[in-house]
């Protein structure tokens, strides 16, 4: 989007990681760079890895090789610089908490195990809200909201951590379209103010439109760099094989 | 105050609701982590801990009884993820095979042992006898402040006292990590929660607590406390604090009411039998869950069933 | 401690008509615990059966008081076995309302049951002990299970109660493997699966309730738990898993039982558990398909080539290697020396690594689908994993020196 971000430092550096689950490998020496202040898409087959590339690179599940920098740094010298967005589908949804108690959850590691929650930690989280248009819906018990809402929620917890690089694990799936434009919205506003978002994505017809960068995976690394670049008729023939069938007609709409 | 009544229902059903309100606090925890289980397998494994003990210590003295417990209780949550990690299997058939193997050996080597001499059996490990923690120096309500007096209290009363305190001073300082991991493992491991240090230290709390209640008032009261009052409450609201709230006041009930129907209660009904007063507080606490199952507000949950 | 005579005199049933008898309902009753019991962890329902034998109590207590009341001896054990069914069916139905009706998980349903009907059952015990008949009846020996001093009848209805749980389990056998193994395939092929599953948790309840008097209610879900599970580090298939388990639930009953006769103080329910426990744990470590000195050779040897292919073809970048488990291997292969500068060899290999890998990308560019299975293939040398034809093929696509190669 903008000329100047695109020689900016990387946001996140995945070198030569190696993922397996026993002997099984998930992820083959994958390298991968993000940069500050620009949307990212991982995109790949189902199995391809990319939950898995974002769950190690945030030291979730162990890689058996390979490293991720965040800015430069490994994790630990990093983390609050990071919001992770995990699946929606993940937790139990029935879990007794409010929409805010959520989203206060994101205040974890600025104020420690023992800080109280104040007045003004409240009305920041209820900030949070407001940006993803849920603050009305803030003493709602979190089992009575639609995907859509319970994924916006996820959203205004990570804001919550003010945070510089976002990382969401397929934030748009099974989400309703009033959603999904709040969400992109949101993020392309965040990247516009020197953010870094970097999405697991699934819907092949939108990374054009919603990314600008993006890592095509399909256990190894089959391209990354801008979309215009990287996201190519060839490089999905490779990442999908004979799976591109669905998504073929919707590549010559887009590419 | 009648002394009698002090000593013979005060104090015991004092130990009892201890017994109970530690292990409803903590059980709350369990059952939204669907470990409810673990204080089953934990509370099994107590028996093994404590054969051991007494072969290394040929002696029935609280303290290596204590430790064996607590040792054997550590040891089967480490096997029990070991099995589970290991052998890819659910969480509930990796309890399964530990805690039956543990209580198999248990019960194999206090067979084998020379323990006909002390007063141990595998039924006492199971109910306990609450009924025999009287405190019968404490004549009447003076005695409450004298000090021969209050050292002749059944030493299990102080011992659950302290777990208590343990119980809710680790609820206070952990709360935040606690609750988040509780929730959302993956965000709070990225977070940087200790999410495995949290989760551990949740297991060893249950495991120190069933070694305590254990001895005061058997392994039943433990499981059924560490599970009936927290998944009756899970039934009355949709919010934290107030379901833990609500899980204390079972486990009151269901140790005041226990005690009460296995000794007054049966005189009232005109029966001349002492039953298991550990067995009826399980029971009650069974029956209040099984009361919110029909009635409760929250009894569906949010997804609607 | 083990008196090898009576022990072999045992093993051979030649310890008495009783213990015969009893070994012999032990080795059935193993057998369809360790077949049942596959069925019931391959639908993660093993706790269930927990709750069930914990819910006998309470019926085992009230038919003894009635048996009692009606003037009997309260011991007759078909009576106080069908008491038990009736509770554990009751125990059941609880456990199946909670996680219907209610938003309890399945967990918290069965650890209720569980305790509050075995509270119920203590509860029931004490007042039969508090009328005096309790010890003379024997009705403790249900909580751990006993088979010395089991009279001669009791033995033979325990041993005619396993031949039929047996017969029942051989007869349902397939049904419920096509329901565990393929439920869409089961439910096309027109079998009904609530009551498949009814059925199993009916058999289930019937293991349950033959193995009370002899393990103990305590123990005898270990019957239907420990040997799937330790089936299940054998094979990935169901059908081998429903015959391993069900040999070593029939192993265990045997050699648990001839143990139990030759051995004094050796409880017969724990000492079954007890070899159960052993045989799992012997899987566990050293079975061929699961087990974890083999996964642990495994997925050592599949890190250690992924260090040495990533270690050589930093090599041939020229780039510095920071890993210490990479720099580690390469030594170890006397790829790098010392002061990690690259040997002749190592050079060598790394130049040939990159022809693989080359090889191994131009293969992929043509067979995407292959990804996942090739992540790990392409590790090995190509020689082994793709005909000389395949590979003729891939390098008639390729030619130049490595350097210069697509490498990804």
């Amino acid at each position: 989007m903008n000329v100047h971000n695109t020689d900016a430092g990387a946001a996140l550096t995945v070198r030569g990681m190696s993922v397996a689950y026993g002997d099984k490998p998930a992820l083959s020496s994958v390298d991968a760079i993000f940069k500050q202040g620009r949307m990212s898409a991982v995109v790949g087959p189902n199995g391809a890895g990319k939950s898995t590339m974002l769950k190690a690179a945030m030291g979730i599940i162990p890689a058996i090789s390979g490293e991720a920098l965040f800015f430069g740094r490994p994790l630990a010298e990093a983390r609050s610089r990071v919001a992770y967005v995990p699946q929606r589908a993940s937790v139990d949804w029935d879990f007794p908490a409010t929409v805010i108690d959520v989203v206060m959850m994101g205040l974890y590691r600025s104020l420690g195990p023992f800080r109280l929650i104040g007045r003004s930690q409240r009305e920041f989280a209820l900030d949070c809200l407001e940006d993803v248009d849920m603050a009305s819906l803030a003493n709602r018990q979190i089992g009575q909201l639609s995907g859509g809402q319970q994924q916006r929620v996820f959203i205004a917890r990570a804001l919550a951590q003010k945070a510089d690089l976002l990382m969401l694990d397929e934030p748009f799936a099974g989400v309703d379209a009033a959603t999904e434009k709040t969400i992109i919205t949101l993020l392309k506003k965040l990247v516009a103010e020197g953010g870094t978002a970097v999405a697991v994505h699934h819907d092949l017809s939108t990374v054009t439109a919603y990314f600008e960068d993006v890592l095509i995976l399909n256990v190894r690394r089959i391209a990354n760099g801008t979309v215009a670049k990287a996201f190519t008729d060839a490089n999905l023939a490779e990442a999908y094989g004979g799976r591109l069938t669905q998504a073929t007609p919707v590549l010559q709409k887009t590419v | 105050m009648d002394g009698l009544y002090i000593g013979l229902v005060l104090v015991p059903t004092l130990i009892g609701v201890l017994a109970a309100v530690s292990c409803a606090l903590l059980g709350n925890f369990l059952v939204l982590r669907k470990q409810s289980l673990m204080g089953d397998a934990v509370s099994h494994v107590v028996l093994p801990g404590i054969v051991v003990a007494f072969i290394f210590t040929g002696s029935m003295s609280v303290g290596p009884m204590l430790l064996g417990a607590a040792a054997a209780a550590l040891l089967s949550a480490l096997l029990i993820e070991l099995v589970r990690n290991l052998g890819k299997v659910e969480p509930g058939a990796a309890m399964g095979v530990v805690f039956t193997a543990l209580f198999a050996l248990g019960v194999v080597l206090l067979e084998q042992s020379d323990t006909r001499d002390v007063h141990f059996d595998v039924e006492h490990a199971l109910y306990g006898n609450l009924e025999s923690l009287v405190w019968l120096a404490g004549m009447d309500a003076s005695s409450m402040f004298e000090p021969e007096a209050l050292a002749d209290l059944p030493p299990q009363l102080g011992r659950l006292a302290l777990a208590l305190v343990a119980v809710i001073a680790f609820l206070v300082f952990f709360w935040r990590q606690l609750v988040v991991s509780t929730f959302d493992p993956v965000f709070a491991h990225a977070a940087g929660v200790p999410v495995r240090f949290v989760g551990a230290a949740l297991i060893s709390l249950v495991a120190v607590v069933a070694v305590t209640a254990f001895e005061a008032v058997g392994a039943i009261i433990t499981i059924a406390m560490l599970i009936c009052p927290a998944a009756a409450a899970r039934l009355m609201t949709n919010r934290l604090l107030p379901q833990i709230l609500w899980s204390v006041f079972f486990a009151l009930v269901s140790a005041v009411v226990g005690f009460w129907a296995a000794g007054s209660g049966m005189e009232l009904i005109g029966s001349g039998f002492s039953v298991s007063a550990a067995g009826m507080i399980a029971a009650v606490s069974g029956a209040i869950l099984g009361l919110c199952a029909v009635a409760a507000p929250q009894r569906k949950g949010a997804l609607g069933h | 401690m083990i008196d090898a005579t009576a022990f072999v005199n045992a093993l051979t049933f030649n310890a008495g008509y009783n213990t015969a008898i009893v070994a012999i309902g032990a080795v059935l009753l193993g057998w369809a615990g360790g077949t049942v019991g596959t069925f019931l962890l391959l639908r993660q329902r093993s706790l269930v059966s927990d709750a069930l034998s914990h819910a006998t109590l309470p019926g085992v207590g009230i038919a003894f008081l009635v048996m009692a009341w009606f003037g009997g001896s309260g011991r007759f054990l078909p009576g106080l076995l069908i008491g038990a069914a009736i509770s554990a069916m009751l125990g059941l139905a609880s456990v199946e309302w909670l996680t219907r009706r209610t938003r309890l998980q399945s967990d918290a349903a069965i650890g209720a049951v569980l305790s509050s009907f075995f509270g119920l059952g203590v509860v029931l015990l004490t007042v039969i002990q508090s009328l005096g008949i309790g010890r003379q009846a024997g009705i403790g020996s249900f909580l751990l299970g006993s088979t010395s001093g089991m009279l001669r009848n009791e033995a033979i209805t325990l041993a005619v109660l396993a031949l039929g749980v047996a017969f029942l389990v051989f007869v349902l056998r397939r049904q419920l493997t096509l329901v565990c193994f393929d439920e869409t395939f089961a439910r096309t092929s027109g079998i009904d699966i609530r009551r498949t599953d009814l059925l199993l948790m009916l058999l289930v309840m019937a293991v349950t309730v033959t193995g009370l008097r002899v393990v103990g209610l305590i123990l005898v879900v270990a019957l239907l738990i420990i040997p799937p599970v330790a089936a299940r580090f054998w094979t990935d298939k169901t059908n081998t898993m429903v015959v391993v388990s069900g040999f070593v639930g029939a192993v265990s009953g045997f050699i648990g039982t001839a143990l139990s006769a030759s051995v004094p103080n050796f409880p017969a329910g724990p000492v079954i558990v007890l070899v159960a426990a052993c045989l799992f744990v012997f899987s566990l470590l050293f079975a061929p398909a699961r087990g974890v000195f083999y996964g642990l050779y495994r997925s050592r040897a599949f890190s250690r080539k992924v260090h040495r292919r990533q270690g050589l073809l930093a090599i041939l970048r020229g780039e510095a290697i920071y890993d210490r488990d990479t720099i580690k291997v390469l030594k170890g292969e006397g790829y790098i020396n010392a002061d990690a500068t690259p040997t002749k060899t190592g050079l060598d290999a790394a130049e040939n690594a990159a022809r693989e890998e080359a090889l191994w990308t131009i293969y992929l560019r043509d067979n995407p689908d292959a990804a996942y299975r090739a992540a790990r293939m392409r590790l090995d040398p190509i020689a082994e994993r793709l005909t000389t034809g395949e590979i003729a093929e891939l390098e008639k696509q390729f030619s130049g020196p490595a350097a210069a190669l697509p490498v990804q």
